[in-house]
């Protein structure tokens, strides 16, 4: 065994704050829920269309819910679908499943579908916004990323700087136990086991950019760490995974190196 | 950058290949548009769900033209000049940024020698009329195109050297006539004439030409003033295709803290602070060179940039002064970065 999860974190809207759960389906596109919402702007790349806390540091102190929370952890018929000798899908639930409302920084709570809710954000974007909605995860690269505590602890250390966890945004953070920080960089071509079923291929190491400079409980920014990543681990912290075998993970769960 | 609405209130054929658009905006945003002869106006023109921005000069002048104008002219692939005239109409609506730029005159004391090729006869026309109607200066033309039907305004300059006898003089130089414009030939139609004020705007090889035969003839940097507009590094990259200005005026340096140590660095013209950092063996944090990591930010502590792409910066960063080494060009020469910040 190489470690653990330490806790599984996904993000119903790109960019705002995450949830942690105890057990969650990971699929081929990503944990389910990840990142099923996002903010289009027609001032961005169409390349990369979304609007982020990069353009609004303090879409982090946003807090999106599921209204239906239960019913966006697994697939109903779960068992049902591993269980079938063609190995086949679990279908998802209608997009009104994954219905979501949003906390503010005031304290104001806003369905993510109701006009007002990108009417407060009118002032703080240089473009018009939109909402898109996909069950798949808008995630940047890959579909699931890890990050270790020990490369916190490391990067902790590097700056003498107060890092939060989650400025890194990852879905599954990592204990290593008695790994150093960055160990995840040494799983990149190797296939690992996560809890009993899911496995993951470690496709690369996770180029950064200004999210990570973003302090989630303030939205404050410190520019340094960025240029710390930058200048010593040659921008990249954590690494990218695609999903090779579906099924649930929970936080504790073992990761091992797959035969 | 804010934009605002602007009606087009006329479109017009100027050549086979270029529309004149007579732009207005609301009441209550006229005194935002105020602009110097030679200034350009940035479009926000929408393009496959997102937009693209592009700069176009003025081909008006505020004591001669009562409305604003741009002049278009296609290119070849070019996704603005296309859109502007195959899309627009009288009545639409564009969303356009209020006027910027030092390609504008500096002097009034000095004559004025002008080049200009295809288009770039759009901030030169405009340059011409404010010296003809509000000084007693003359001004001397080079005008190059391809050939007769590719010339823009030919008509208004002829009714301008016919206004204003003696002190606009018009050369029409055509390469379907005489080949390409060659040093000799700006040579000899700046003659004796070097305390002039030099005005430049052209095809890049054109400009080169005009800059560098006059560098030779021993004409002071500081009068010369010159209009690049650039395409993104890759033309067909529709992500973040902006043209823009190169700095006009002359910068040769600017200055640059890193590692807590302060260093003056050459510019050329048409690189970024960036690259003319690397240049020089300097090595500030970079990674993506594209406006999408933001690991180069750094705080400008004075001076005036343009950037190609400001893509992750936010408002709050810009209020606070950062800007991108990788996208920034300078616009004067008193820039200074701090690239510890």
């Amino acid at each position: 065994m190489l470690g653990h999860l330490e806790s599984v974190w996904r993000y119903p809207v790109k960019s705002m704050r995450g949830e942690e759960v105890d057990e969650i389906f990971v699929s081929f596109t990503g944990l389910m829920g990840d990142r099923v919402y996002a903010l289009s702007s027609t001032v961005a790349p169409t390349s990369f269309p979304w609007h982020t806390a990069r353009e609004q540091e303090d879409l982090v102190l946003y807090q999106a819910r599921f209204k239906k929370r239960q019913g966006t952890l697994k697939p109903e018929n779960l068992k049902e679908a591993m269980d079938h000798p063609a190995n086949v899908h679990a279908p998802y639930p209608g997009g009104e499943a994954f219905a979501v409302e949003v906390e503010g920084p005031g304290g104001e709570v806003l369905d993510i579908a109701d006009p007002a809710f990108l009417a407060g954000l009118k002032d703080k974007s240089e473009g018009d916004l939109s909402v898109l909605f996909t069950h798949r995860s808008v995630v940047d690269c890959r579909p699931v990323t890890l990050f270790s505590l020990q490369t916190v602890d490391q990067l902790r250390e590097e700056t003498g700087t107060d890092i939060h966890k989650l400025q890194f945004r990852a879905n599954f953070y990592v204990d290593w136990k008695d790994k150093g920080g960055f160990f995840e960089d040494e799983l990149v071509g190797k296939k690992v086991k996560v809890g009993d079923s899911v496995e993951l291929m470690v496709l690369e190491r996770d180029p950064r950019c200004k999210f990570i400079t973003i302090h989630p409980e303030t939205a404050e920014t410190d520019p340094k760490l960025l240029k710390h990543v930058t200048r010593k681990h040659e921008g990249f912290a954590g690494v990218y995974a695609a999903v090779l075998k579906e099924g649930p993970v929970r936080a504790g769960d073992s990761i091992a190196l797959a035969d | 950058m804010n934009f605002y609405p602007l009606t087009v209130s006329q479109v017009v054929d100027e050549t086979p290949l270029a529309r004149s658009f007579e732009l207005r905006p609301a009441d209550e945003h006229v005194d935002l548009f105020a602009y110097k002869p030679g200034q350009f106006l940035t479009f926000r023109i929408p393009w496959q769900g997102a937009h693209m921005e592009r700069c176009y000069s003025l081909c008006t002048a505020p004591c001669s033209d009562r409305a604003l104008k741009v002049t278009v002219k296609r290119v070849e692939g070019g996704k603005g000049s296309n859109w502007f005239n195959d899309t627009l109409r009288p009545g639409d609506v564009l969303d356009v940024a209020p006027p910027s730029g030092r390609f504008v005159m500096r002097n009034r004391d000095r004559p004025l020698v002008l080049f200009a090729g295809g288009s770039g006869i759009t901030p030169v026309i405009s340059i011409i009329k404010q010296a003809l109607y509000e000084t007693d200066l003359s001004a001397r033309l080079l005008y190059a195109n391809a050939n007769r039907d590719q010339i823009i305004f030919r008509q208004e300059l002829e009714r301008l050297c016919a206004d204003f006898p003696g002190r606009l003089q018009c050369r029409h130089h055509l390469d379907a006539e005489k080949g390409l414009v060659t040093s000799d030939v700006i040579s000899d139609f700046v003659g004796d004439r070097l305390d002039s004020d030099f005005f430049i705007c052209g095809p890049a090889p054109f400009m080169d030409l005009a800059e560098n035969v006059l560098g030779a003839r021993g004409v002071e940097d500081r009068r010369i003033f010159i209009e690049r507009f650039t395409s993104p590094d890759d033309p067909s990259n529709a992500d973040a295709p902006v043209s823009m200005p190169e700095a006009d005026c002359k910068v040769l340096a600017f200055r640059a803290t890193l590692d807590d140590e302060e260093h003056k660095v050459p510019y050329q013209a048409g690189q970024t602070l960036l690259d003319c950092m690397l240049n020089q063996g300097l090595d500030p944090v970079h990674s993506c060179k594209d406006a999408h990591c933001g690991s180069c930010m750094v705080i400008k502590k004075s001076g005036e940039v343009i950037m190609r792409k400001s893509t992750v910066l936010s408002k709050r960063d810009k209020a606070k002064g950062y800007i991108l080494l990788c996208q920034a060009i300078p616009q004067s020469d008193d820039v200074w970065v701090d690239c510890d910040a």
